[in-house]
């Protein structure tokens, strides 16, 4: 996996790159703002860039808007974009309309290095990988999509771990399932939600867009 | 009517314009005395002249008549003096009556102060969040760095262990953190006040929805107010109300700022009592001269309005 890193405070930038690099990643380009990223990308054009949302100049959402210009022009690249905090609003852009290579984590997730490097993985094969605390914003509240009503408690935590960016096993690890039962509530979940019968992949990436768009208000 | 009867510059203009009155009278009076007789006894001559023996009053020659012609330029020469002395009379009254008075100078730079005080406590609640956010928390997360790595170098599971437990208490402390942070400046009021808003109400329990008039620009005291009052006024929606429904909405009308919250709950709420917290929305409004009106019959629906005027 090849990437580039954007992350404007030096200790932490370091601190990545020589995790990444105890995992043998090598790492492109570490800059420390949205244009040197841009500029990084578009000389390497990496497997996956990793972004923080706080970066000069305003330390708004620079990260942020990096990631979907990125998403918008150099579409084989992956975001994971990665902060402090994380905000509903950001990631309803950030899967705008495409909930595959893409990712959304909180900086705290990196110390979980194994997770964290399964989720850099995962997006730069064109998975997804949003973050449990953006979940749990998402499904604290009560449905308001007739399909998302439908689902049972099981169903949602299911689609929760979908979110996520889980594999199968994974979830089955992570509830303790049987393979084969998660198999049938995903297969349920699709059904309740009405997504077309195509490659399971696809329909994952449209029932986590479902997830998220219908969950805004 | 409390108010009208306290408002001591209403009583000190009603106290000029009592004062004014006789003043008036006696200054009328004496000047169309003064006029009259000053312009008569300049042209005394002339009078005698005329009638020697009609009026038959202060003159019994004519070296006299004339002797009351300067009596007549010296009345009308003082005349100016008069007016010029009850100009003055009338400015004193009206300074010491209608000024401004220490009072009210006072309040005036009281009012001066405490929005300054109210921007510098924002400001200072908004730099303690950047350093926590580039400093404090930015090290922890470094720190937690070095114990992974520490802990994928080791063999021995005793050690693996301990490391991995040090680990997740920076973890905790990161989330605590960050508990702490989102009450002393949200990062999401950086993106304005609205998104801040739509993301709190996305963050509800109860399904609520955003909506907001043309974007409107406050200062970082007005914007932290409205926050952090709409996220007490849902968090009490969700708590108390048994609502299902609830609508937030903030627009610009009349010069003002307003921040309406609906919900179809029960009702029922008061500024007065306790719990709800409503009286420190109250309290919040007021420190910017804005105020909070609730519409909460008993059964609901509820409705609680905060307007702030622009600063």
């Amino acid at each position: 996996m090849r990437l580039v890193i954007a992350e404007d405070n030096p200790l932490l930038r370091d601190g990545i790159v020589l995790l990444l690099a105890d995992h043998d990643i090598e790492v492109l380009a570490a800059v420390d703002n949205a244009d040197d990223l841009l500029a990084a990308v578009d000389r390497h054009r990496p497997d996956l860039a990793i972004i923080d949302v706080r970066m000069p100049p305003t330390y708004i959402d620079e990260g942020v808007r990096a990631a979907i210009d990125i998403r918008a022009h150099y579409p084989a690249t992956g975001v994971l974009v990665f902060s402090q905090w994380v905000e509903t609003e950001y990631a309803r852009q950030l899967l705008a309309e495409n909930a595959s290579k893409v990712g959304y984590l909180l900086k705290d997730r990196i110390l979980g290095t194994d997770q964290f490097i399964d989720a850099a993985r995962r997006v730069a094969a064109g998975g997804t990988a949003l973050d449990p605390d953006v979940v749990r914003q998402l499904l604290a509240r009560p449905s308001i999509d007739a399909g998302l009503a439908r689902l049972t408690g099981r169903e949602r935590e299911i689609l929760a771990q979908l979110a996520e960016g889980r594999s199968n096993q994974a979830i089955a690890l992570e509830l303790h399932l049987a393979h084969r039962s998660v198999e049938k509530h995903i297969t349920s979940v699709f059904s309740k939600l009405d997504l077309p019968a195509a490659a399971t992949d696809h329909r994952r990436v449209l029932a986590v867009l479902r997830f998220i768009n219908k969950r805004g208000g | 009517m409390a108010g009208a009867i306290q408002d001591s510059a209403g009583w000190r203009a009603l106290l000029y314009c009592l004062l004014k009155l006789p003043l008036t009278a006696v200054v009328v009076y004496i000047s169309v005395i003064e006029l009259c007789v000053g312009l008569l006894a300049l042209t005394y001559p002339a009078w005698w002249f005329t009638w020697p023996d009609g009026l038959g009053v202060g003159a019994n020659s004519w070296a006299q008549t004339w002797i009351l012609t300067l009596q007549g330029v010296a009345v009308l020469l003082i005349f100016p003096w008069f007016v010029r002395l009850v100009v003055r009379i009338d400015r004193a009254l009206a300074y010491a009556l209608l000024a401004p008075n220490s009072d009210r100078e006072r309040v005036a730079v009281l009012e001066a102060s405490r929005s300054a005080l109210a921007a510098d406590a924002t400001a200072v609640l908004r730099r303690v969040e950047r350093d926590l956010h580039d400093g404090t928390q930015a090290r922890l997360v470094s720190v937690g760095l070095l114990l992974s790595r520490l802990e994928q170098r080791l063999s021995d599971p005793e050690l693996r262990e301990f490391v991995d437990t040090a680990r997740r208490q920076v973890s905790d402390g990161l989330d605590e953190l960050r508990d702490i942070i989102r009450g002393i400046h949200p990062p999401a009021l950086d993106h304005g006040l609205a998104t801040a808003l739509a993301t709190l109400a996305s963050r509800s329990p109860i399904r609520t929805e955003f909506s907001a008039g043309s974007p409107l620009h406050t200062s970082d005291a007005e914007a932290s107010t409205l926050y952090f009052s709409a996220a007490e006024l849902l968090t009490n929606t969700a708590r108390h109300a048994h609502a299902s429904h609830a609508e937030l909405h903030l627009s610009e009308f009349d010069g003002q700022i307003v921040l309406r919250a609906y919900d179809n709950g029960r009702g029922g709420a008061r500024a007065d009592t306790d719990g709800t917290g409503l009286a420190g929305l109250r309290r919040r409004a007021e420190a910017l001269d804005g105020s909070l009106s609730i519409v909460s019959p008993d059964g609901g629906p509820i409705t609680i309005t905060m307007t702030l005027p622009r600063g």
